[in-house]
């Protein structure tokens, strides 16, 4: 058995370290591949721009040395992908020569908060109205409200976010429109702080929430209603379990392992979907940086931006699979008879 | 074994096939009202796209054309934005836009996916594999982040470019499905009778296993659609899409830009987000009731 | 065996009368179970035999009440120790499962919840039945006892179902119909999916057990070799009707129906070791019934009465129960 587990964890991490190698590769191919010779028409422009600005002439030097521009490709190749390993992306074009890891990181961590609370509300949510919508003995006053969570889910997450923002931040102004604390108060943990920051983060939030967990819930609620026609549930009732018991934990519990795999794979969406929502709301995270580099053409902190978001996709794909054998006594069974 | 017959046989074959999958679709429709009224959606803001641009000319909406910011009248029922552009103009000329962006890069999508699920699902082995794994990386890195990357080198970009690049980013969810399928079809027992029959791979894969995966093929496409236009208004919104043309997310782009929202010009960015919601709506509907014709267990909830 | 003890003193522990259940379909209600009655002595054991779509399962599942959404009880009583459970409010009747009357199903394969060690499995059934007040020590001592009971080892209890074999699955699903000490097992084909060597294995166990608790089962299955080694007395079914029922001796000897003539010659050798291999002609729609006899279409010794009169259910000989016109005429 723990041979088993070691191949399953072996494979898993392995196809982690594929997805940041395919996610460096095209952020490594794409500029050189465009038509048009991109980082030649970048190399130009900053040339021309570089003798109007201050350190105009060391930025566009450190942009050549990093990408060794003079060097032949596989050697370009090499270099990029050291650096990359190394979370070194260079300098930044806009605000050089400031980092682009400087720049990127404190984005990070509200980009992290922000989804990780969201996709972690939505799931919960999700998995109980699911059950209540597939449940037959669920109250018909409480089944009326159901479909409410649905009507988020038909729109696009930044939609929603603009719907929300102009109903309870603009029109009502209830809660704050943009950032994600008041600039007034000291950062520090203190209790007007956190409540500045809640406040924040309540409308993008939302956003996330209300738009995918009606999918999230209808996804459940098949799950669900497939493990209603197996075996063990009919043994569940005959044993006289009461009805909640069998519910989340014959019905529940055995739904969602298949659950969470829809998970890993519908988060890349919620990470495209939080970028605009970041963008909507002015928060700053890494959506709404990445908005930023491209209003200011900062090429090397847009790569940076996006290999970061696949690698920390890649990683919470990673962590949900290894955290799947633990919730699927089977999984390594499965893995032995698949192979 | 007479060789001559057999291709008559399947095509006979593939002739009642085919003549089934219409009869299928026709009582489709009827049973999925759902499914129409998704349908009807889209074909409504399709007719407003096309009879509009009879009327209206496309000076209309071009910067400039127009006093800026004036609130909806009899002469500009949606007003004018901040850019001097008739906002019913740009209606008109983006919804046709953002449809092609959309069934273009469905098409696209569905296209590759097709062929790579039917290959990787036939031939199995090492190509399975390969193609396996790569749809699963790309499944697992953020599309939007890839086409951000392409779209802020690719800046000059055609409605067709921009849908050829997220079409091309698309495949993997399709090719998916059409794998899984293909990988059942192929051990069925019309499979294995027509391979005894001397038919060839080629001929198995398009007579026999293809009509069989058309409720899935129907599905995938309005899904790819889906995420096309979803993916592409992204874009657009960001400021990456096609730049000379108006689009639905090119609008709202300048939107934001312009702070329509704060400004209280709900007309700017009001229509954008009604269009959009109405074609989402069009396509969850058309999705939802697709799903049920693929899953066919979700219908009935009874013991077995 | 046990078929010449003497029953007049006792009750009988279950007794089913005319019990009818359908099946609400797309094509008008279906009639799964038609007008079944039979009893039980404590103790003892009976077979239900009968064709896929005889209605053998659903008369089992319908004595405890479980039923899809589709399925309607249309009338009947089926009385433990007295008590009709098509009456009992849904918490009695939940009450009543496994602590009066238990289940052996059917896909013992799958009849687990493959998330849940056994343990818990078996717990959750005894703490479904008893108040809070039990510690899991005692508990996991009942436990314990039904486990030796049935030759498990204990340490089956920290496996996942997917750890174990077939036939050590089946022997869970025993254990656990046992565990609250009901008074009738209902054994759905409780070895279908198991291989012959592990059947007989499984059988015999259910067999001790069961003397060894005085439970009385009710085995369900089609498999005729099976039925003669393990039960007293045999109840035949056939479109949703009990067609013959007597001890095992006298229908293997003296088969009174035709169905169940026709069902012991197809046997193919006299060790009766082999599964039925069907009838000739096709079992009828419960959808569109025939008038009259139900075997009728189907049966060699078809008299014109067959098609006109329903044939009563009736004590043809001392034990010997048989729905069919032609008995009831050698009697008169």
């Amino acid at each position: 058995m723990r041979g088993l587990d070691l191949r399953y964890f072996v494979r898993r991490i392995g196809m982690f370290f594929l997805v940041i190698f395919a996610a460096a590769s095209f952020n490594f191919l794409i500029p050189r591949l465009a038509p048009g010779n991109p980082i030649g028409a970048i190399n130009s422009r900053m040339s021309q721009a570089s003798a109007g600005i201050e350190n105009g002439q060391a930025m566009f030097e450190a942009y050549r040395k990093r990408f060794g521009l003079d060097d032949p490709i596989y050697i370009q190749y090499a270099k990029y992908m050291w650096n990359t390993l190394r979370f070194d992306f260079g300098e930044s074009l806009s605000a050089y020569p400031a980092e682009v890891w400087e720049i990127v990181r404190p984005a990070i961590g509200w980009s992290i908060s922000l989804i990780g609370v969201s996709v972690l509300i939505t799931f919960a949510m999700g998995i109980t109205v699911g059950a209540m919508l597939a449940w037959k003995g669920t109250p018909k006053l409480v089944r009326a409200f159901l479909p409410i969570t649905m009507i988020g889910g038909v729109l696009p997450y930044y939609l929603l976010a603009m719907l929300l923002l102009y109903l309870f931040a603009f029109t009502t102004k209830l809660l704050p429109m943009s950032g994600a604390y008041d600039s007034g108060i000291p950062r520090e943990l203190s209790g007007p702080y956190i409540i500045s920051v809640l406040r924040h983060a309540i409308l993008p939030a939302l956003s996330i929430i209300l738009t995918s967990v009606g999918t999230w819930a209808l996804t459940m609620r098949g799950l669900i209603v497939n493990t209603i026609g197996e075996d063990y549930m009919l043994l569940a009732e005959a044993k006289g379990l009461p009805k909640r018991r069998i519910l989340w934990w014959y019905s529940v519990r055995n739904a969602i392992p298949p659950q969470l795999t829809h998970l890993a794979i519908a988060l890349g969406y919620v990470v495209s979907g939080a970028i605009l929502v970041e963008i909507v709301f002015s928060y700053p995270g890494l959506g709404y940086q990445l908005y930023m580099a491209i209003v200011n053409s900062d090429y090397t902190v847009i790569q940076g931006i996006t290999l970061i978001l696949a690698v920390s996709v890649g990683l919470s794909v990673l962590i949900i699979d290894l955290i799947y054998p633990r919730l699927d006594p089977r999984v390594t069974y499965v893995a032995e008879s698949s192979g | 074994m007479n060789s001559a017959t057999l291709p008559g046989t399947t095509l006979t074959n593939l002739k009642a096939t085919i003549g089934g999958t219409f009869r299928r679709i026709i009582a489709f429709f009827q049973e999925n009202h759902m499914f129409t009224f998704g349908v009807l959606l889209l074909l409504a803001l399709f007719l407003f796209g096309a009879i509009g641009s009879l009327w209206i000319s496309p000076k209309k909406a071009d910067m400039g054309a127009n006093p800026l910011n004036l609130s909806p009248s009899a002469e500009y029922p949606l007003g004018t934005d901040g850019l001097g552009r008739d906002m019913l103009a740009v209606m008109v000329i983006g919804i046709p836009n953002t449809f092609k962006i959309g069934f273009l890069a469905g098409a696209v999508g569905v296209l590759i996916g097709t062929l790579i699920g039917l290959f990787a699902g036939y031939y199995r082995g090492f190509a399975d594999t390969l193609f396996s794994s790569f749809a699963d990386v790309m499944l697992v890195i953020p599309t939007l982040a890839i086409l951000i990357t392409i779209s802020a080198y690719v800046r000059v970009v055609t409605v067709e470019i921009m849908a050829v690049i997220v079409g091309l980013l698309s495949w993997p969810l399709p090719a998916r499905v059409i794998r899984s399928q293909t990988l059942s079809l192929r051990e069925r027992l019309f499979v294995e009778v027509s391979r005894l029959s001397g038919a060839n791979d080629f001929e198995i894969i398009v007579l026999q296993i293809l009509p069989n995966l058309t409720a899935y093929l129907a599905a995938s496409f309005v899904g790819a659609v889906s995420a096309g236009i979803l993916a592409s208004v992204g874009l657009e919104v960001l400021g990456l899409g096609p730049q000379t043309v108006p689009t639905i997310g090119r609008t709202l782009f300048y939107a934001f830009k312009y702070s329509a929202l704060f400004r209280g010009m709900w007309w700017w960015w009001g229509p954008p987000v009604f269009t959009l919601a109405t074609i989402f709506t069009g396509l969850f509907q058309m999705s939802i009731s697709l799903d049920k014709y693929a899953n066919p267990r979700l219908k009935s909830a009874g013991r077995g | 065996m046990a078929g010449d003890r003497s029953q007049e003193a006792k009750a009988p522990v279950l007794e089913v009368r005319n019990l009818r259940v359908s099946y609400t379909t797309a094509a008008g209600p279906l009639r799964a179970v038609n007008g079944v009655s039979f009893y039980l002595w404590p103790g003892e054991r009976l077979g239900l035999v009968g064709e896929s779509g005889s209605g053998k399962t659903t008369t089992a599942l319908s004595l405890m009440r479980l039923m899809q959404d589709t399925t309607v009880v249309e009338g009947g009583e089926v009385l433990l120790d007295g008590v009709d459970l098509l009456k009992l409010s849904e918490e009695e009747m939940r009450q009543a499962r496994f602590a009066k009357i238990s289940l052996i199903p059917q896909g013992a394969m799958n009849s687990l919840n493959p998330m849940m060690k056994v343990g818990e499995q078996l717990r959750d059934t005894i703490r479904a039945h008893q108040p809070k007040g039990n510690s899991k020590a005692t508990i996991d001592a009942r436990i314990q006892q039904v486990l030796e009971s049935v030759e498990l080892r204990l340490n089956v209890m920290d496996s996942y179902p997917h750890e174990l074999s077939g036939g050590m699955k089946q022997r869970v699903c025993i254990a656990m119909s046992i565990l609250l000490n009901p008074k009738v097992i209902i054994a759905d084909e409780p070895t279908s999916a198991l291989d012959v060597v592990v059947q007989r294995q499984v059988m015999e166990t259910l067999r001790r057990v069961q003397v060894a608790l005085g439970a009385a089962v009710i085995l369900v299955g089609h498999d005729m070799g099976l039925m003669a080694q393990f039960v007293d007395r045999i109840g035949v079914m056939y479109g949703g009707k009990l067609v013959e029922v007597g001890p095992v001796r006298g229908i293997f000897k003296d088969p009174l129906h035709p169905y169940t003539q026709l069902l012991i010659k197809s046997l193919p050798n006299l060790d009766m070791k082999d599964v039925f291999r069907g009838i000739p002609g096709l079992t009828p729609s419960l959808l569109t019934p025939p008038p009259g006899c139900m075997f009728h279409p189907r049966c060699p010794q078809v008299i014109q009465r067959c098609s006109v009169d329903i044939p009563k259910f009736v004590e043809i000989k001392p034990e010997r129960w048989a729905a069919c016109h032609l008995c009831e005429g050698g009697r008169q």
